[in-house]
């Protein structure tokens, strides 16, 4: 099993550099792209299957046994070792078996996405390697490893942001999300340091720290817990590092599907969960990081209801998506956070591949107002898309239901009435704005529809089929005895979970407030957008406020970009020129002057030197008396 | 016996070789290839017969019955001696080129290269003072001809007669330490003068204090410390480019090589005077070298500079090892080793571009070498990154090392200074890189000359990185720490004072 | 008067001096060789001095090994002397700084 672990984390990585070089050293453009479509495809989905044997046999023991692969030592201090070490328990499993599985459809689908482009080899590359970074960022069995892959992953973003790196705003965007990410990694990086600090001698894999955490203080613990919550912030887009996912959203489609909605962005939450033990010892961080979700949530879904591109839409939900997530971990329901993680992977992948499915239809055609009554001419994407639809507004029995109802009947239950009401409040905006998108693009007449639509390929439908499967099954394998399931997914994972108890009446009636506010999302939709679509709110300063996503971008340029560009150009003129480089340049001139001269006892004359010797042990000999004397 | 003339059989085979190549020399027909494979095939022999032993013989001293004590056999002379060894063979594999190129060379040049091998090696078996002088003088004097081994260049035979004059006049001074030294104990057995001062604590002591200052003389002169450095850059300049590269890189390590035998043993009790001495050495030849190198406009002379520097930073080490840096000892061997890769690889390319028909010699004329020979020119990015002490190339691990067992000992400051010093040099490196690679030229980019010296360039600036990066990456490839424990264990070897 | 070990080691001393003082001062090339023969053989004094003051005979073996160093090293010499001034018809030192800064 450990080998087959080992596989797992390598093979990407070893694709990704097989394709790379090969990309790099084919100048000719002489290598196929069936090449790089027959690797690029066949590594995931060796590695899903692969990752799907780890489940299974973790599953035939009990819960607690896990897979443990050594890869080698990487750097030892004393008794102190860090080893590039991968463990698979069910948490990890879990997440490596749906990134791999959704991963290979994407990369399916990418194929197609991609045929023809200049830069396919290059993309496929980059794909792998995220793969191989996202299953190393699960895997890792200790922080530092984690940390590997958790910037591997950004790179990866980064690099595929900008993908098509000759148009300006793409260059803007990637740099946008490294540096946003930069500042969350700061501070995960900080809080790992802490924590290293605090465990001493004890060893730093996740198990010794589990083992350990009680030995540490409260006061550490929080400052940990909130310094790691400010790096899931970054990568997970929340309030207030949000701001790159909506422009990330530059890159190929395929990319926003798998990095930017189905695996990267929930890093996060899966971190969080990871360290469950630690978040337990500390509710009020936990609290902290549940009102920042639902706020995120709420804030999100608000502006998602205002946009015009749908991509821009997609990664809004997303982000309101995340925000439900870490109100699950927030609030110490790790399984059902990352059980929202698993089936909002299906129906936000097959969202997005349906979104570019269109976009590539219709020429690359993002504006939403643009589309209308796609129905007939893309059936099969309509379905799908109606199906991610229903699933991510939470309509039983689609997967998003199940998931969502577990957080929000979690946050009823543990009292905190106030996020349970922004909670629901959101999934009535969530399922308004997801009709809104879906009656727009595919039911309302726009009467500028005439755009010629292009046939599309097998590979990029097919994967939504499977998909649209998933997303209406996927739901029951978390659904609990009220809904007639077990609870598969939760006894599963086995998280140190808040446990509340509640009786299948209140069950009921939370799941019933879910599905009604849903509807109500829906039918309001349907009224404004079935058939000519306008937006309501007749108010229009507040309109502009929404469309402007209220001004934080605007927001943070003023109060970050500009300052910091103004003190930058204070030291770069005052600072750095006058006062720096002006000593830098006077003691360079001394420098240079005194060696000038000093050379210039180098003339060349042999008894010169002779000389230079004896007055060396001259003075040498002067030192020794003095030593001597001061002895 | 049987087993001494095993452990003896590598000099044995070295000494042979210089004769046979001194012997078939007189024959015109030979061609110089050959010479040079000869050579090579000896040395190599020597190196495997010596690898084989490098751990299974601990202190054995050499036929005692004949010799006495005079050679000791441990683990820190084995692996000085494959120093050695793989310094001459890498210099004779790297200048290949270059011997055909120029007329002057004939079978006695390699001859006598090996005859300063066996000198060297002998070097860091001797454990008695007149021995190591001795042997110091075969492999200086085997050297002095080399320098000034092209007749007909001015140059080069001013810079042999600098080197021999002031060799020889800084060579005295370590006989007359060793006569005082045999003058207060009575023999001159490196252990006999560690019991003596054991002993006798207080009996002339001045006399033995000073005639000890009298050896440190003359290996400070050799390593080219200030103010001892003025021989330095001259003959670095006037010596053909192999002699250079095997100045800079293995001779320098063979006097390393008895000085810190004697430096660990003999100075034991003087530590708290050395250190003080060697502080102010340290501080005076890192500040000079890199006046020297910063002025220089010719490329060998700025190496040359250089190569004053680094001894710099290895008198730090010395230092730190009187006043209780634990690893610092080590730090020393590791640096060499990491000195002999850098160098070896930029004076190896500088002789392999002087063996084509172009010279280059100063800075100005590597103005746009990246668009004329990219590989090359990245090479040479590598060593002067590692001569700089650039992360993730080998040079920076050790002046890391060096640095840090500064701190440990407590000498802040010259820990300091010594990083300033890294910076300084930073200009004097980096103004080549810029030169290679921001300046046109009208050049015909040139395609990489695969052959025996360029594949070994190659190999040193692998070997540069890889012991910059690997930390035993990849299973049963030695990594650093490989090197950094055989250095440790080579210090161990003769750390314990079995007298 | 008897001699005792303090006057040769004081001979030695003053020989040291002589040859110190021939490396510095002697522009000829020839002398400069003379200069450090005096400098080797005023240690070999001290040798066999010392020797002969501890009644042991390695000091004297030394003495020969550094003679033979000695020689050695002014053969090396003498040949470059020779080539030299083939080459240039004079052995004077200060015609010998062409390289230099």
């Amino acid at each position: 099993m450990s080998t087959l672990l080992l596989l797992v984390v390598f093979l990407p990585f070893l694709s990704a550099l097989v394709l790379g070089l090969t990309y790099l050293f084919d100048t000719h453009k002489r290598v196929n792209e069936k090449f790089y479509t027959i690797l690029g495809v066949a590594v995931p989905i060796l590695v899903t299957i692969l990752s799907f044997v780890i489940v299974l046999d973790l599953m035939s023991h009990s819960s607690t046994t896990v897979v443990t692969a050594v890869a080698f030592n990487w750097l030892s201090i004393d008794s102190f070792h860090i080893d590039l070490a991968f463990v698979a328990d069910p948490l990890s499993a879990v997440m490596i078996s749906f990134i791999t599985f959704i991963g290979t459809l994407i990369h399916i689908y990418a194929a197609a996405y991609m045929s023809s482009d200049q830069g396919f080899g290059k993309f496929f590359s980059y794909f792998n390697l995220f793969l191989g970074s996202m299953l190393l960022l699960v895997l890792a069995s200790n922080p530092i490893i984690m940390f590997i892959g958790w910037e591997l992953v950004g790179l990866v973003s980064y690099l595929l942001i900008g993908f098509y790196n000759k148009e300006y705003e793409n260059v803007t965007a990637a740099n946008k999300a490294f540096i946003v990410n930069r500042v969350g990694d700061f501070g995960f990086i900080i809080g790992l340091g802490i924590l290293f600090v605090a465990m001493g001698d004890n060893g730093f894999t996740f198990a010794d720290i589990k083992e350990n955490i009680y030995a540490i203080d409260n006061h550490t613990l929080t400052l940990v817990g909130i310094f790691l919550f400010i790096g899931a912030m970054g990568k997970s887009a929340q309030i207030p590092l949000y701001v790159w996912l909506p422009d990330a959203m530059a890159g190929p489609t395929p990319v926003s599907a798998l990095i930017h909605a189905a695996t990267m962005v929930t890093a996060g939450v899966y971190m969080v969960a990871r360290f469950s033990f630690l978040y337990n010892e500390i509710p009020q961080v936990g609290e902290f990081i549940a009102i920042i979700g639902v706020s995120s949530a709420l804030f999100a879904a608000i502006i998602a209801s205002y946009q015009s591109d749908i991509k821009k839409i997609l990664a809004y939900s997303t982000m309101s998506q995340l925000g439900y997530m870490f109100v699950a971990v927030g609030l110490g329901a790790y399984s059902a956070g990352i059980f929202h993680v698993f089936t909002h992977a299906f129906f936000k992948a097959l969202l997005f591949m349906g979104a570019g499915a269109v976009i590539i239809a219709l020429h690359h055609e993002q504006n939403i107002f643009k589309m209308g009554s796609l129905k007939k001419a893309l059936p099969l994407v309509y379905i799908t898309m109606f199906i991610a639809t229903l699933a991510i507004s939470g309509i039983p029995p689609f997967a998003g239901f199940f998931s969502k109802d577990a957080i929000l009947n979690h946050a009823f239950m543990s009292e905190h009435y106030t996020i349970w009401v922004l909670g629901v409040i959101t999934a009535f905006l969530t399922a308004f704005y997801m009709f809104r998108m879906l009656f727009i693009v595919f039911v309302a007449d726009m009467k500028n529809n005439h755009i010629e639509h292009k046939a599309l390929s097998k590979a990029l439908t097919y994967p939504l089929i499977v998909l649209a499967i998933g997303a209406t099954f996927a739901g029951f394998l978390g659904a609990n005895e009220a809904y007639g399931g077990s609870d598969l997914f939760k006894s599963f994972i086995s998280l140190n979970d808040i446990n509340y108890s509640i009786s299948h009446s209140t069950e009921y009636m939370l799941g019933f407030v879910n599905v009604l506010v849903s509807l109500l999302g829906v039918t309001l939709a349907y009224k404004y957008f079935r058939t000519s679509p306008q937006e309501p709110l007749p108010n229009k300063r507040v309109r502009t406020l929404i469309i402007n996503k209220f001004y934080v971008d605007e927001l943070y340029d003023r109060l970050f970009v500009q300052n910091l560009r103004s003190l930058s150009n204070f030291f770069n003129k005052t600072v750095d020129e006058k006062l720096i480089d002006g000593f830098i340049n006077n003691v360079v001139h001394l420098n240079l002057y005194v060696a000038s001269k000093f050379t210039s006892l180098q003339n060349g004359k042999i008894q010169h030197y002779s000389i230079y010797l004896l007055s060396g042990v001259s003075m040498m000999s002067l030192l020794l008396i003095y030593i001597l004397e001061v002895r | 016996m049987i087993e001494d003339i095993l452990l003896a059989l590598p000099l044995a085979i070295v000494v042979l070789g210089a004769i046979v190549l001194m012997l078939i020399s007189h024959f015109p027909t030979v061609s110089l290839k050959k010479y040079n494979l000869i050579a090579v095939f000896f040395l190599v022999c020597a190196f495997i017969l010596k690898l084989t032993q490098l751990d299974d013989s601990n202190h054995i001293y050499l036929f005692e019955p004949l010799f006495n004590k005079m050679f000791v056999i441990d683990t820190f002379s084995n692996l000085f001696d494959l120093l050695f060894l793989a310094g001459a063979i890498v210099t004779l594999l790297i200048n290949t080129h270059y011997f055909q190129e120029r007329d002057y060379y004939n079978g006695e040049f390699f001859s006598l290269l090996l005859f300063s091998v066996f000198g060297m090696m002998m070097l860091s078996h001797a454990n008695e003072l007149v021995t190591a002088f001795i042997s110091l003088e075969i492999a200086s004097i085997s050297v002095y001809i080399l320098v000034g081994y092209n007749k007909n260049s001015l140059k080069s035979s001013e810079a042999m007669l600098t080197y021999i004059v002031l060799g020889a006049l800084s060579s005295t001074f370590f006989i007359l330490g060793t006569a005082l030294i045999y003058g207060v104990v009575g023999s001159t057995f490196i252990g006999d003068i560690y019991s003596f001062i054991q002993n006798n604590p207080t009996k002339e002591i001045t006399m033995l204090i000073v005639a000890l200052m009298f050896i440190m003389v003359t290996i400070l002169f050799k390593i080219g410390a200030v103010p001892f450095h003025s021989w330095v850059i001259d003959v670095y300049q006037g010596a053909p480019y192999p002699i250079t590269m095997f100045m800079a890189a293995t001779f320098k390590i063979a006097v390393f090589a008895i000085f810190l035998r004697l430096y660990l043993i003999d100075f034991t009790h003087f530590y708290d005077i050395f250190s003080k001495i060697l502080q102010v050495v340290a501080v005076v030849t890192l500040i000079g070298g890199s006046w020297l190198a910063i002025s220089q406009n010719n490329l060998k002379r700025m190496l040359a500079g250089s190569s004053i520097v680094h001894a710099g930073y290895l008198l730090i080490a010395l230092s730190s090892i009187g006043l209780g840096a634990e690893f610092a000892a080590p730090a020393i061997v590791f640096y060499l080793m990491s000195y002999f890769l850098s160098a070896v690889g930029a004076f190896g390319i500088l002789s392999f571009i002087a063996a084509q028909r172009r010279r280059r010699a100063t800075f100005d004329d590597f103005k746009g070498f990246s668009q004329e020979r990219p590989y090359l020119a990245a090479m040479m990015t590598i060593f002067m990154l590692s001569l700089a002490g650039f992360p993730s190339t080998i040079g920076f691990l050790a002046k890391f090392y060096i640095f840090l067992s500064a701190i440990e000992s407590g000498q802040i400051f010259l820990a300091g200074l010594g990083i300033t010093v890294a910076f300084i040099s930073i200009y004097y490196y980096f103004k080549l890189i810029a030169l290679m690679y921001f300046y046109p030229t009208d050049e015909e980019p040139k395609k990489f000359p695969f052959g025996i010296s360029s594949s070994v360039i190659f190999l040193m600036a692998l070997l540069t990185i890889w012991g910059g990066v690997g930390t035993g990456w990849i299973p049963f490839l030695p990594g650093v720490d490989t090197l950094v424990e055989t250095a440790k264990e080579a210090i161990n070897s003769i750390s314990v004072k079995p007298y | 008067m008897e001699i005792t070990l303090n006057h040769y080691l004081v001979l030695s001393t003053i020989l040291f001096a002589i040859g110190l003082i021939g490396v510095m001062r002697r522009k000829n090339l020839l002398m400069l060789f003379f200069a450090t023969e005096i400098l080797l053989n005023s240690v070999n004094i001290g040798f066999a001095a010392i020797s002969h003051y501890y009644g042991d005979l390695t000091g004297q073996m030394f003495a020969f090994f550094i003679i033979a160093i000695a020689a050695s090293e002014v053969a090396v010499g003498l040949g470059l002397l020779v080539l030299w001034y083939k080459r240039n018809g004079s052995i004077d030192l200060d015609m010998m700084s062409t390289m230099k800064g």
